[in-house]
This record gives C-alpha cells, sequence and structure tokens, in this order.
C-alpha cells in the first residue's frame, strides 16, 4: 500500500467534489422542477467522467477541460431555451395535448408513443376515474401528464354555494 | 492528449446524445421506469471512455445508437402489442380495496401496512375507509380513487347543495 498514492487520491476526491458542487450550483436552479430526460443524461455524463479524475487516470486538466465543457454546453443550451422559445421547442420539446373534452387525441398519442393504459394509470394518480371529468390532459416536456378538469367537474368553491354574501 | 481534443469530443458527445434523447421521446424522467434509469446509467458510463479516447467516436456513437435504437423499438412495440406492454411494464396492482388493505398486493409489492399508511398520509389520506382503490402503478406513485361520498363536492352538484342548505335553514 501507497500512502502517498493513497493520500494524493484522497486530495484529488476532495477537490472534484468542491468543483463539481461549484459546478452544479452554477447550473443549478434551472434543472430543478424542471428535470427533463436530458438533465439526466448531463448529470450522468458529469458523474462519469470525474471518477478517472479522482483515480488518477487522468490528468486534473484534461478532467477540468471535459468538466468544463460540458458543464458550459449545458449552460449553453439552457440560456438559448430561456431567451428563444423557438429554440426551446427543438432542445426541450413542445407540451401536447392528448385528452380533450374528455376524448383521447389518438394523433397525440402516437406522436408520443404513450398508449391508452399509461393514460388511464397518470389520471388515476390525480385521483380522476371518469376521462369525462377532463376538459384537457397535457404531457408536459418533463414527461409528467398536468389535467384540467372540466368546469363542473372542479371542486366546488364556498362562494358558489353560499351566494354573493358568503 | 491533448486539451483540444478533449474539448471537441465532449462537444461531439454532448450534441449528439441531445439529439438522440429528443429523437427517442421526452419521457425519460417524469415516468422513468427502473429499466429506463438503467439505459441512462449504461449511456452515461458509455460516455466517459469516448472522452478520454479511450475507445474512437465512432464506437461511442454506434453503442449509444444501439441503446437507443432498443429503447424507441421497445417503446413502439409496447404501444402496438398488450402482452409486450405488460410484460415490460408490470401490470398496476391494487394494495387497497374498500378501506381494507389488501394483503396480497401488498406482498407482492414487498410493503408493509405502515407503508401503505405512509403513502396514503402523502396523498392527504387520512381515514382509509375514503378510499375504494388504491393502486401502486408502474412508475411506483400509489393512485388513489376515493369512493364516492369521499370525493370532493363537484361544481355539478352546486343546485343539490344549495337546496340542501336553504332546508337546513328553513
Amino acid at each position: 500500500m501507497d500512502w502517498q498514492e493513497l493520500g494524493l487520491t484522497a486530495a484529488r476526491g476532495l477537490l472534484v467534489y468542491v468543483v463539481m458542487l461549484v459546478v452544479i450550483r452554477l447550473l443549478g436552479k434551472r434543472t430543478v422542477g424542471n428535470f427533463t430526460a436530458f438533465d439526466l443524461l448531463v448529470a450522468l455524463m458529469l458523474g462519469e467522467v470525474v471518477d478517472e479524475i479522482i483515480y488518477g487516470d487522468v490528468t486534473i486538466a484534461q478532467g477540468m477541460v471535459a468538466i468544463g465543457v460540458v458543464a458550459l454546453a449545458k449552460y449553453l443550451t439552457s440560456w438559448l431555451t430561456y431567451f428563444d422559445h423557438g429554440m426551446n421547442k427543438v432542445l426541450e420539446g413542445a407540451p401536447r395535448e392528448v385528452i380533450r373534452h374528455g376524448e383521447l387525441l389518438r394523433d397525440a398519442l402516437r406522436a408520443e408513443i404513450l398508449n391508452e393504459q399509461e393514460v388511464h394509470a397518470a389520471l388515476r394518480l390525480h385521483g380522476i376515474e371518469d376521462m369525462k371529468e377532463v376538459k384537457s390532459a397535457t404531457m408536459e416536456v418533463d414527461g409528467e401528464i398536468s389535467v384540467i378538469l372540466e368546469d363542473w367537474a372542479e371542486p366546488l368553491k364556498k362562494r358558489e354555494v353560499m351566494g354573493e354574501a358568503g | 492528449m491533448e486539451l483540444w481534443r478533449i474539448v471537441v469530443r465532449a462537444l461531439a458527445a454532448y450534441v449528439y446524445l441531445l439529439v438522440m434523447t429528443r429523437m427517442s421521446g421526452k419521457r425519460v424522467v417524469g415516468e422513468a421506469t427502473p429499466f429506463d434509469f438503467v439505459v441512462a446509467l449504461i449511456v452515461g458510463d458509455v460516455i466517459d471512455d469516448a472522452l478520454w479516447a479511450e475507445v474512437s467516436m465512432a464506437k461511442f456513437a454506434g453503442a449509444c445508437g444501439s441503446l437507443f435504437l432498443c429503447d424507441i423499438i421497445t417503446k413502439l412495440v409496447a404501444f402496438h402489442s398488450r402482452p409486450f406492454f405488460l410484460l415490460v411494464h408490470g401490470r398496476p396492482r391494487v394494495i387497497l380495496r374498500n378501506g381494507a388493505a389488501d394483503g396480497r398486493g401488498l406482498r407482492a409489492e414487498q410493503l408493509t401496512e405502515g407503508d401503505l399508511a405512509h403513502l396514503l398520509r402523502l396523498e392527504g389520506v387520512d381515514d382509509w375507509r375514503d378510499v375504494r382503490v388504491a393502486m401502486l402503478e408502474e412508475d411506483h406513485g400509489l393512485s388513489v380513487l376515493k369512493c364516492d361520498g369521499a370525493e370532493p363536492v363537484q361544481k355539478k352538484d352546486a343546485p343539490r347543495v344549495r337546496k340542501m342548505l336553504r332546508w337546513r335553514a328553513s
């Protein structure tokens, strides 16, 4: 066992930890709450790049360049999607309506490669059993299905029962 | 190895993966099944060898390409064939019915009644009798379908509620 090598590995591990912390904080915010498939891949890419740095299989300079390029590319694409909505559509895709007024939109389902059982499962997760209650369901860019209820199926608000006085 | 080569390789890999994810559909995270996750991990694992030029970029493109292709084919076949869909995704399993825990469903999902109580609390359910059916969906979310009496009052019920209130008041 070479103690010096062990110490170096520990030092490199520490360095990588700090660098990743900074990188994730710089990219941060936007990826939380809108975590798309590609965000996951970028996170994995960064995670895979660092192990060779820690073990010293590549030099620190090489590792930092690789992390820097991936992080910068991610930053640029995020920036582009923020300022240019056309770019947003290309890079992240557009949301697509899959149910309208209780009817499945077959073309949309085919385009999303989403079958009926998956839509029913998504509705169940929203606590909805009867599709007629759905005014509009949309496949969002992060893969979540959002649901808007028909007016009559919305929960009753207090003011609607108590009259204007209530 | 020269540093600028890493820059070129990293950029190429980044753009390639971006295109691939977009083409494979955008659902990997939102409805990530364990298998989607495994695919993502493999792709992430393949990329670093390409960055350090341990494998050629062509090999990297081929490896990722074939994984994404398998992913797309699986999705397409599951879309058209229900048996295959069930094979890949599994079946949603009932773990609570008419207010009582379904012991067999719980065992099959390796959940205790305590886990079930936890999942129901997250859905805001306190009294289990309010629940007609609770199912564990393939993405491991719990769906709760309440019995009619426990559903919130809907707008379509407004006239009846108003009538009832008037009757109470008089």
